[in-house]
């Protein structure tokens, strides 16, 4: 009895301290950056980055210069102190909201002829190709409601998709589920989307739907930053977020009303005493809507400014801030 | 020349004759349960030939030096399983300061070993069946080698029938039970091989 008791014991007395020895011998000191990295994330492992957990997204960081901040949980001031500890900048996949390019609600866009089978776009779609008149637009049976698993999106009395913005993780299950390619994602601070993607000619639309893009080109033509790119294939020009600065020229050109308005484009205004007159604002702003005289505190004429920020970006002295901001 | 007949004929033995998953029925677990991709497969069962070796090596030790001589061997399965779990840390540190590219190669399976009950019953068998300590580690080598072969072939197998049409009532675990049932037929042809 007492053997056993100082044979167990003595055994795992042994393997503690081998244990405890090789714990301190072989400890493998990691990147101490990569240490406050993982403290800094989220810590909830659930794979959104494509990395085995957070400890291997913090080392992957740490290791490869390219690695995008692909963690989706992260705030934008946890992004700034991550790359103040790698010291570069990281590249910041924002988060993406799903956009359903269609305006052909009920009252706007007709039917071909009454469609009674299954509650589901898909199977609709299977039928004489779909029982709306535009064969580009949306079917209204609620299919991207069905599959959308964070209850984001719902299809309105119009029969139109609309998305709850706040809800939407920007998963893309609906892009992947429409069976006739409406949604797709964008940016969620996107200001303006161009919602339609029938390549129909303006005359077989005019008896499919009062709202559809006729292909006139006048946006591409009016936008000052060159951000809405015109498709090869008959496609209606599509808008890039990612060169958009959404001062909405666009929605105000457009003779369908096709072009929808996100946000409120947030003009700007100059702080007196930190602007030094160097007029880059006035040289970079394409509305011509600041003035004044060089080493004077420059002016903002809020009816021309359509903020597109341009000159929140340039001025040297931070002197520009949106209005609404501090 | 015959000892080496006889430890080629104990590898053989172990590993197909008397297959660990397929005949004795032990690690059937990991069996089900890393058996979905044949990449983890084949990590698992490195592990688990890396470590059942080198269990076996230890447990022959402190069964012949420690239980033995003061009369505990009926403590033998507590100690054992102190033993090999502690013995599973101390590689896992080690790997990963000497080898991180191993190390990273066998990952999670590593520590997963450590409840694997393949590796207590190899140990076990091994003072059952009386072998010496080359014996042992042999026979340990033969039946890990046997756990990874039926592990790597099941996971192929698996991974063809993700593909297959199977019946809806038979998806997923069903019919991979029923699958390792077949596999087990088929490596009964190897009795009699080895006696």
């Amino acid at each position: 009895m007492l053997y056993a008791v100082f044979v167990i014991g003595g055994v795992g007395f042994v393997a503690a301290l081998v244990l405890g020895v090789a714990a301190v011998t072989f400890a493998v000191r990691p990147d101490p950056r990569e240490v406050e990295i993982l403290d800094l994330l989220p810590g909830a492992n659930c794979g959104a980055c494509g990395y085995a957990g957070c400890a291997a997204f913090a080392h992957a960081l740490v290791e490869d210069p390219d690695t995008p901040m692909a963690c989706t949980a992260v705030d934008a001031d946890t992004v700034q102190r991550i790359s103040l500890l790698l010291g570069r900048e990281i590249e910041v996949a924002g988060p993406m909201v799903a956009s359903v390019r269609c305006m052909g609600s009920r009252d706007r866009a007709g039917f071909r002829f009454s469609y009674l089978g299954p509650r589901d776009c898909r199977a609709a779609q299977l039928v004489a190709g779909g029982a709306k008149a535009c064969v580009y637009g949306c079917l209204g049976l609620g299919t991207c409601e069905e599959v959308c698993p964070f209850d984001a999106i719902h299809v309105g009395v119009d029969g139109l998709p609309r998305v709850v913005v706040d809800r939407c993780t920007g998963c893309g299950t609906c892009v992947d589920a429409c069976p006739r390619g409406i949604i797709r994602l964008v940016p969620r601070d996107s200001v303006v989307e161009i919602r339609c993607v029938s390549s129909d000619s303006p005359r077989v639309m005019k008896g499919t739907c009062d709202v559809g893009c006729i292909k006139c080109m006048l946006c591409v033509g009016v936008c000052p930053f060159d951000a809405i790119d015109v498709s090869s294939d008959g496609m209606p020009p599509v808008i890039d977020q990612g060169r958009c600065h959404g001062c909405s020229l666009c929605v105000d050109v457009c003779p369908r009303g096709v072009i929808d308005l996100y946000m409120v484009p947030r003009k700007v205004s100059i702080v007196e005493d930190r602007c030094i007159g160097c007029s880059i604002c006035e040289q970079v702003c394409p509305f011509d809507a600041i003035s004044g005289e060089p080493r004077r505190p420059y002016v903002v004429d809020l009816d021309r400014c359509r903020g597109c920020g341009l000159c929140v970006e340039k001025c040297p002295k931070d002197a520009i801030v949106r209005v609404g901001d501090a | 020349m015959h000892i080496f007949i006889h430890y080629v004929l104990l590898v053989v033995g172990s590993a197909l004759v008397n297959n660990f998953v397929l005949h004795r029925f032990l690690g059937i677990c990991p069996f089900l349960g890393v058996s979905r991709s044949t990449d983890t497969a084949i990590g698992m069962s490195m592990a688990v030939i890396f470590v059942m070796t080198l269990a076996s090596f230890v447990v022959w030790l402190i069964n012949y030096y420690l239980l033995l001589p003061y009369g505990l061997v009926y403590l033998q399965t507590i100690v054992f399983i102190l033993v090999i779990a502690a013995l599973v840390q101390l590689v896992e540190m080690i790997i990963q300061r000497v080898s991180p590219p191993l190390y990273q190669a066998l990952g999670i399976y590593l520590p997963l070993i450590t409840t694997n009950c393949a590796v207590l019953g190899v140990a076990l068998l091994n003072i059952q069946l009386r072998y010496d300590l080359m014996e042992a580690c042999v026979f340990a080598l033969g039946a890990s080698i046997g756990f990874g072969l039926a592990l790597v072939i099941f996971s192929g197998m698996r991974e063809e029938l993700d593909l297959g049409d199977v019946p809806r009532v038979f998806r997923g675990t069903p019919i991979a039970l029923i699958t390792a049932g077949i596999l087990s037929l088929a490596f009964m042809g190897f009795s009699g091989l080895v006696k």
